[in-house]
């Protein structure tokens, strides 16, 4: 039974998230990004990791879509046309993507088999790597994200 | 099995049933305190008037506009409602609770966050001015109030140790209720509240006097009311939940004795949660878009961030 869903948000995942790149309409593509990203979640929760199935709902789907899509409806989007292809970027594009997917794949390949232990779910299972042994990787990363944050601002206030 | 397939049964009934009585309620109570009667007509003191309500907006034409996106235009109001008794079904009443689950509280959220959905594509699919700026206010709403909701909630998950509300009132049975260590995190709900649900002083995407409907300019009959059988489930919803957080949910007097007490316990704190409700649509003027966004970012998001630090304290020494 777990396994069907398993499958079944996995497939759905993948279709939404091929619709939201290919789709003429940015809003209906940002919509199947959503679909996609909610589906990833019940794919977390078929896997037992029932919070980190929650908080990708809320992170991606509650704020992150959002603030897209309120983007994308402040941009004048009739003149949306079709993109010319172009021979260079269409094989960069697809190496790199071949690339990773075949990473993906063998990494993969290795876990498998592998049995998931039933004390992911929790907030608990989570915070206790987090805060201990990867303390400081978790930490340089938040920095991280601050330096791109300040970034952010000092770049949009230029104009001024 | 049959046990949760019959909580499911009454929750889901609940929500529906509850919904109807509410909306003549609050007519009612608005009425009064605008010094009118509020429906007089149908029945005695207008109490038939939510039964009329339904018969009209069933027998309504049903519109979709030409130049609408007619599949979003047809799923919106059902995204609604569906999205809302998601959330109900983790939310326990009492001893009932449809679906046990670890992180109810956190799925609560989720889902209230993702109801917004529903109103970004009334807005979007419609294609009309109005609903289309009443979908961006959404958007733009949800923005503001997330941080303050989530660090309220943060705060109270911080203080009982536990994302799962039979934790949480457990704690508060043998410390309290969560109002006297949390007066703050309490306030910063219920103010974050009427925006999460969009209603007055909050009602941006509804903005009558602006907007026509706002989001639900295009919509007309069933689909109309679904769009408030989500708003009221999910006001439904949030006053059970700040009943559970702050107020000791269904613990009371007798309550561990006769478990039905702890039901009417609970639905009655609730109860006053929905009249709050009413009492702030009677009371405060709508806010302005820019007025709500810096209410949300300048003051709420610094105190609920303070508050953090006074809870951290608290739960320290109250453990």
């Amino acid at each position: 039974m777990r396994e069907v869903f398993f499958y079944l948000f996995a497939f759905l995942s993948v279709v939404f998230a091929v619709v939201s790149v290919t789709h003429r309409n940015v809003i209906k593509g940002g919509l199947s990004l959503l679909a996609s990203f909610v589906a990833l979640g019940a794919v977390y929760f078929t896997a037992g990791a029932e919070f980190i199935g929650i908080v990708q709902v809320i992170v991606y789907g509650g704020a992150i879509v959002v603030l897209y899509l309120f983007t994308l409806m402040t941009m004048d989007l009739k003149n949306f046309g079709k993109e010319p292809l172009r021979t260079i970027s269409l094989a960069a594009g697809g190496a790199i993507s071949l690339f990773l997917l075949f990473s993906i794949l063998y990494a993969g390949y290795r876990f498998y088999g592998g049995s998931i232990p039933a004390t992911v779910s929790g907030a608990k299972e989570l915070a206790l790597p987090l805060f201990y042994r990867f303390l400081l990787p978790f930490e340089v990363v938040s920095v991280l994200l601050l330096v791109a944050t300040v970034g952010a601002v000092a770049v949009g206030r230029r104009e001024e | 099995m049959i046990e949760n397939l019959l909580s499911m049964a009454f929750i889901i009934g609940l929500m529906l049933v509850a919904v109807p009585p509410i909306t003549y309620l609050e007519r009612k109570v608005l009425g009064h305190m605008q010094q009118r009667p509020g429906p007089m007509v149908v029945g005695f003191h207008g109490i038939l008037q939510p039964l009329a309500d339904a018969i009209k907006l069933i027998f309504k034409e049903d519109i979709i506009p030409k130049g609408a996106d007619r599949l979003l235009f047809m799923f919106a109001p059902s995204f609604s409602v569906f999205a809302a008794l998601l959330a109900a079904s983790v939310v326990p009443i009492g001893f009932i609770q449809a679906v046990p689950m670890k992180s109810a509280l956190l799925f609560v959220m989720a889902m209230s966050a993702i109801s917004i959905y529903a109103l970004i594509l009334a807005g979007y699919s419609s294609n009309d001015k109005y609903s289309f700026l009443a979908g961006m206010r959404a958007a733009a709403q949800v923005l503001g109030y997330e941080l303050p909701l989530g660090f309220a909630i943060m705060a109270a998950v911080i203080l009982y140790g536990s994302f799962d509300f039979n934790r949480i009132v457990e704690w508060q049975s043998q410390h309290g209720w969560g109002i006297l260590y949390q007066p703050l995190a309490f306030l910063l709900f219920l103010f974050v509240m009427a925006a999460e649900v969009g209603r007055p002083p909050f009602d941006l995407p509804e903005g009558e006097s602006e907007l026509v409907g706002g989001f639900h300019t295009e919509y007309s009959g069933m689909r109309f009311a679904a769009f408030f059988f989500g708003e009221y489930i999910n006001i439904i919803v949030l006053s059970l939940v700040v009943s559970l957080l702050f107020l000791g949910g269904w613990s009371g007097p007798l309550a561990d004795k006769y478990p039905a007490l702890g039901v009417l316990y609970h639905l009655g704190k609730a109860a006053f949660f929905i009249f709050l409700t009413f009492w702030l649509r009677a009371t405060f003027p709508r806010y302005r878009f820019d007025q709500m966004l810096s209410i949300m970012w300048k003051i709420l998001l610094p105190i609920s961030i303070l508050n953090l630090f006074v809870v951290a304290a608290e739960a320290l020494f109250v453990g």
